[in-house]
């Protein structure tokens, strides 16, 4: 709740300044996660991030991709498994899955 | 449908902190030629703005999303709606509630913790008390304050069913006077600060004025108020006041997640 305000305020904030952004969006989780549908995270041109879409595992790896949508214009949609050990080399372990939506906003 | 903006609809209804739903279609491979294209925002006070590329579809869509604002819990999610041509889409479905309101009755010392932890939970908080020295922006920063007197309640407040109330005059005459007032609301939550053998003194100084309660209002009433952590500091009650809070919101009953199979589960309300 809180959270959709701050996004909108960062949002604001992009346009005034003439940057363009992209929203990261939870659209599906399976198993356990930190974040639920529905939670956001705003990137814009410059890599500023506003927003939680998980328990800080995926923040990076989502404005990177962000920053390609910002670029190509077109959304994209990506399931993270949070127990494969072999992509993050983390060992996350959680046993959930989580599928954000991230498409560009202006 | 009209083709002015849904996402900017949304964006003025989480502004305005009103209820809302944004469904977006999840559509990938190629760049957005329009932006507004395949969203569609639902409220329950305007008509529906945007498309989703057709009549159908929209029409699906506008029921669930009806369906979601009347519920007091709503989750956002992603449905697979399949069409009458057997074509398919993945739309997410996303429900902005606006933040509950906790409305404190008492601006004592051991209110000031309570009111830091709602403000920063991001909670719309009121504090309600006739003293103005102690009900003041300096011990209640982001707050609303209310000054006011049990006499003054029925003009200066308003409780809807999305004011959860916290109860804790510390003064037993005030405590009743506020249940007498605040149990007649549709607040889904009365919390009330002290024992059970206080509640039951007040419960029954009214009923010999005449005043009883059905047992729908009294189902509303959390007393002792609280989470069983064996908070002991003003702190420490705050939190176990403001878990409680958090639970019934959510529709969950509180208590350890340890051995629980799920953490999240659906609820019914």
């Amino acid at each position: 709740m809180h959270e959709n305000a701050l996004v909108l305020k960062a949002l604001h904030k992009a346009r005034e300044a003439q940057k363009k952004s992209a929203l990261a969006t939870v659209v599906r989780v399976f198993g356990s996660a930190y974040r639920r549908e529905g939670a956001k995270m705003l990137i814009d041109e410059d890599e500023n991030r506003t927003g939680m879409i998980s328990g800080g595992c995926l923040e990076a790896d989502v404005a990177e991709v962000a920053i390609e949508v910002i670029e190509s214009g077109t959304p994209i949609l990506r399931m993270y498994d949070m127990d494969e050990d072999l992509v993050w080399g983390l060992g996350l372990g959680c046993p959930g899955k989580v599928e954000i939506y991230i498409e560009p906003v202006s | 449908m009209s083709k002015q903006s849904a996402f900017e609809a949304w964006l003025a209804c989480i502004e305005a902190e009103q209820a809302g739903v944004l469904a977006t279609i999840l559509q990938t491979g190629s760049p957005l030629t329009d932006p507004e294209s395949g969203r569609l925002f639902i409220s329950g006070e305007a008509e529906p703005m945007g498309d989703l590329g057709g009549a159908e579809i929209n029409e699906q869509i506008i029921k669930i999303a009806s369906q979601k604002l009347k519920e007091n819990n709503p989750k956002s999610e992603t449905v697979i709606l399949i069409l009458s041509d057997g074509r398919e889409f993945p739309i997410f479905i996303d429900v902005y509630m606006p933040p509950i309101e906790l409305m404190i009755f008492g601006a004592g010392h051991d209110a000031i913790p309570v009111a830091n932890y709602s403000v920063s939970l991001g909670l719309k908080t009121t504090i309600v008390d006739s003293r103005s020295f102690y009900n003041s922006e300096e011990r209640f920063p982001g707050t609303h304050r209310i000054v006011t007197g049990e006499d003054t309640f029925q003009d200066k407040l308003t409780i809807g069913n999305r004011t959860y109330i916290i109860v804790m005059n510390h003064h037993l005459e005030k405590d009743q006077q506020t249940l007498k007032f605040v149990l007649n609301s549709s607040s889904p939550y009365v919390g009330l600060l002290g024992p059970r053998s206080r509640r039951m003194r007040m419960l029954d100084g009214l009923k010999e004025q005449g005043i009883v309660f059905s047992e729908q209002q009294l189902s509303r009433l959390y007393s002792p108020i609280g989470l069983d952590i064996g908070a002991q500091t003003s702190e420490e009650i705050a939190i176990s006041i403001l878990a409680e809070v958090i639970a019934v919101k959510n529709g969950h009953t509180g208590g350890f997640l340890q051995g629980s199979e799920v953490i999240h589960h659906h609820t019914l309300n």
